[in-house]
């Protein structure tokens, strides 16, 4: 069974198209990131999974069932984003009794643990927290649940440093102790590759690519050379980037669509570097134009 | 694969259900309040008066009914189903396992039970105050009936249940799809144009003369038709709609 089938999903707000013909399918217990630049259509697509929203064309299959509105795939899903507000007559504690009674995996203890980790007073309301202390609470929260399908949309928003490394490893442990399928929507996605193993790059409301990490790093590579040389692969390659400084040049190119050896890069006096997956993404939602630079010049 | 939950639907909304009457609590205890508010104001001259008087005697009748009890409890209903239907309510479902009707039939039964729990509210203003009124011993003191009927207290129930069920359903339909919104826009409009230009359309008497049973059978069957709209809506809604 897969988690997760989209065909031909598209969502429009009046005439702003958030989504447009995504078909994709997750399936399997694993770690998958959801990356895209801000308006990319990230936030719509995880409240089509979470049933929060219809959309406009197209099917989203969530374990066998139409997502919206249904409440047998809402027992199994949890969305956590920076909007989820409870009571403002409960106190965390409240919370947390709360949510044990609804959810059968419910892991209380883990959320006393890691909240007083984080130094979290569970007397005081939700809509006390400071914004950091609102995101780890919300982590928590999503994690100890351990619904089949967890939803995290930027969940470390607002956690320092230090905090966000903590809790990428506790997303890590509790996917280990309970194996279950986690989308995370974020923008650290240099932090957290170490824990994902697909990603789902968004941009402009279509899906880019759907790959594993590995696949991913792999899709482009960054050459630098003569400007000559450069200039006779450009002749033949789709470029995604193109830096010139005095003689020399570095461009980004699809490393599979590359037919030269690394003994004739060599020959030509072109180094090649691989790229981070972050760069990656980053170059593959890279538009003409949309340099900063440019707007300076 | 791990294995699914599967809960069922019935306990979710058993489960809603405890805890929205447990956190929506301040509306009873605002009711209580108003109840508190308008006893005070008329425990002096009552809810209607009536005089007469021939030579030197003067004889000045004051009224407690239930009336003006059941009248408040009507309005807080209407404004309580509204609060529950708010984005502020609606928005804090989502953090629990929730569907929008699911959410929309457990805040409907816990309407109903809060109409339940208005009326005894009701009844027991109505009692304090004759108790109020009895150790005062200012005036000569007739009492009409000291048990209410229980045909009143449904009619009471039926028309509380009924203005809560309106109020949830006039904010569904606000919250709602925006062909649901103008629809419901629409229907004020016309209402509006038909209540100033024909008047003597809306004619209330011949079903105020009806028995208490049969009023408070259509007040049911008309919050009914309004619970029904309201979990009709909330299932079509998105939740960035709200």
């Amino acid at each position: 069974m897969k988690v997760i089938r989209c065909e031909q999903l598209s969502k429009s707000y009046g005439h702003r198209q958030a989504l447009q013909q995504v078909t994709c399918a997750i399936d399997g217990q694993k770690i998958v990131g959801i990356i895209g630049r801000n308006g990319a259509g990230k936030s719509t697509l995880l409240h089509i999974f979470s049933g929060h929203i219809k959309a406009t064309n197209g099917t989203c299959q969530l374990f066998d069932q139409n997502p919206f509105n249904n409440i047998r795939t809402a027992a199994n899903t949890i969305l956590i984003d920076d909007q989820l507000s409870f009571s403002n007559y409960l106190s965390l504690s409240d919370i947390l009794t709360m949510a044990a009674d609804f959810y059968p995996n419910w892991q209380n203890d883990l959320a006393y643990r890691l909240l007083q980790y984080a130094e979290i007073d569970l007397a005081v309301k939700h809509q006390q927290l400071s914004k950091g202390h609102r995101a780890i609470f919300n982590v928590v929260y999503g994690l100890v649940a351990r619904c089949a399908f967890t939803i995290l949309d930027e969940p470390m928003n607002g956690m320092d440093e230090a905090i966000r490394q903590d809790f990428y490893r506790v997303i890590l442990k509790e996917y280990i102790a309970f194996p279950r399928t986690i989308l995370i929507a974020s923008h650290h996605l240099q932090e957290m590759e170490t824990i994902l193993e697909e990603i789902l790059l968004l941009h402009k409301g279509k899906i880019i690519t759907h790959a594993t990490i590995d696949e991913l790093r792999e899709q482009l590579i960054s050459l630098t050379g003569p400007n000559e040389e450069i200039d006779v692969l450009c002749a033949y390659l789709p470029i995604y980037a193109r830096k010139t400084m005095a003689n020399l040049s570095s461009i980004i190119v699809d490393a599979y669509q590359l037919k030269l050896s690394h003994e004739e890069l060599q020959a030509r006096g072109i180094t090649q570097t691989a790229l981070s997956v972050s760069d990656v993404c980053k170059y593959l939602t890279y538009e003409e134009g949309s340099d900063i630079d440019a707007i300076f010049d | 694969m791990q294995s699914l939950t599967k809960l069922s639907p019935i306990l979710i909304i058993k489960k809603q259900v405890k805890w929205k009457a447990k956190l929506y609590i301040s509306a009873l205890s605002s009711l209580v309040i108003l109840q508190i508010i308008f006893t005070l104001l008329f425990f002096n001259h009552g809810n209607a008066s009536e005089g007469y008087g021939r030579g030197n005697v003067n004889v000045q009748f004051f009224i407690y009914s239930l009336d003006v009890y059941v009248m408040v409890a009507m309005l807080w209903a209407f404004i309580t189903g509204l609060l529950f239907s708010t984005k502020a309510y609606r928005r804090d479902d989502l953090a629990i396992i929730s569907s929008q009707a699911s959410s929309a039939i457990a805040t409907i039964l816990v309407v109903i039970l809060y109409s339940m729990i208005a009326v005894m509210i009701i009844a027991a203003s109505y009692y304090i105050q004759l108790i109020g009124l009895f150790l005062r011993q200012k005036d000569a003191f007739i009492i009409d009936q000291l048990i209410i009927s229980p045909s009143i207290l449904l009619v009471c129930f039926g028309s509380i249940c009924l203005f809560g069920a309106v109020g949830l359903l006039v904010g569904y339909c606000f919250q709602g799809p925006i062909i649901v919104k103008l629809a419901t826009i629409l229907f004020f409009i016309v209402s509006l144009f038909v209540l100033i230009v024909y008047p003597e359309f809306i004619n209330l008497q011949s079903f105020i003369l009806l028995s208490n049973l049969k009023i408070s059978i259509c007040c049911f069957l008309l919050a009914i038709l309004c619970f029904g709209l309201t979990i009709w809506i909330a299932h079509q809604s998105e939740v960035s709609a709200l």
